[in-house]
């Protein structure tokens, strides 16, 4: 992929935003590629967790169309096995809810269909809302 | 003896079961899972936004009734027993946030409760 770089996207208000939302620091992590090893649910993914955060410290807005922040189950590996100690769950939450707060790409419940609502448990539905709604 | 128990959604639901053997098995073992008189859902997942105080409120309320209860809450649920343990270490640790969501849902939680596993 062929991106453009500058001093503006690196010090954007993007940037400021998932760091605030996440509470962590983006040019922690130094790409060593742990996450994306360890990741379980990697193999759906079209960009890797790791990636997710280079495109993050970048300011490179394209990384909220990748499906990983919604393909990451906040399952932890990823942080666990950081020598860095970044909170990578927290970046993909902090994506996600930029994704879902600006540019407005949420589930709407109507669209749930009926069979789903009766057989799904109660507890994947509650899980779902959090996660694709706001 | 009885331990404060918290059942969740599920265990009313799809896992009838666990329930029921569970509480047969403590039962064996002699002591008793006292269900909460009154409890809410746990909200299912554990927010990660550091602003998300919202999500919190509901494992709180969880919380607060368990401490009226005893030391000690006992859930089955693996994902209440995850909310409720973060939950917990959360407002043990982060004194700001625990006043800001005693305000909001006009109870106090004071640090003390523990947060178990069925199997500890």
């Amino acid at each position: 992929m062929r991106v453009k770089l500058s001093s503006e996207k690196l010090q954007s208000d993007f940037v400021k935003k998932v760091e605030e939302i996440s509470g962590q620091d983006l040019l922690a992590c130094n790409q060593c590629g742990k996450c994306s090893a360890g990741c379980p649910v990697a193999f759906a993914m079209d960009l890797l967790p790791s990636q997710v955060i280079r495109l993050a410290q970048l300011g490179l807005e394209e990384v909220l169309d990748a499906n990983t922040i919604w393909y990451c189950a906040s399952c932890q590996t990823c942080l666990s096995r950081c020598p860095r100690g970044v909170d990578l769950p927290r970046v993909m939450e902090a994506l996600r809810q930029i994704a879902l707060k600006e540019r407005g790409d949420y589930l709407e419940m109507p669209e749930i269909s009926a069979d789903l609502l009766t057989q799904a448990p109660q507890l994947a539905l509650i899980s779902g809302f959090r996660k694709y709604t706001y | 003896m009885k331990i404060p128990y918290f059942p969740g959604c599920t265990l009313y639901t799809k896992a009838r079961g666990f329930d029921v053997s569970a509480k047969a098995s403590a039962k064996a073992l002699g002591f008793e899972l006292a269900e909460l008189p009154q409890w809410n859902c746990c909200g299912a997942t554990f927010p990660l936004a550091t602003d998300n105080l919202l999500a919190l409120v509901a494992p709180t309320r969880i919380l607060v009734d368990a401490q009226r209860e005893g030391e000690r809450l006992a859930t089955l649920c693996s994902i209440c027993y995850n909310v409720l343990k973060r939950t917990n270490k959360l407002l043990q640790e982060d004194k700001e946030k625990r006043e800001k969501i005693n305000l909001f849902i006009e109870e106090e939680y004071k640090e003390g409760v523990r947060v178990l596993d069925f199997l500890e």
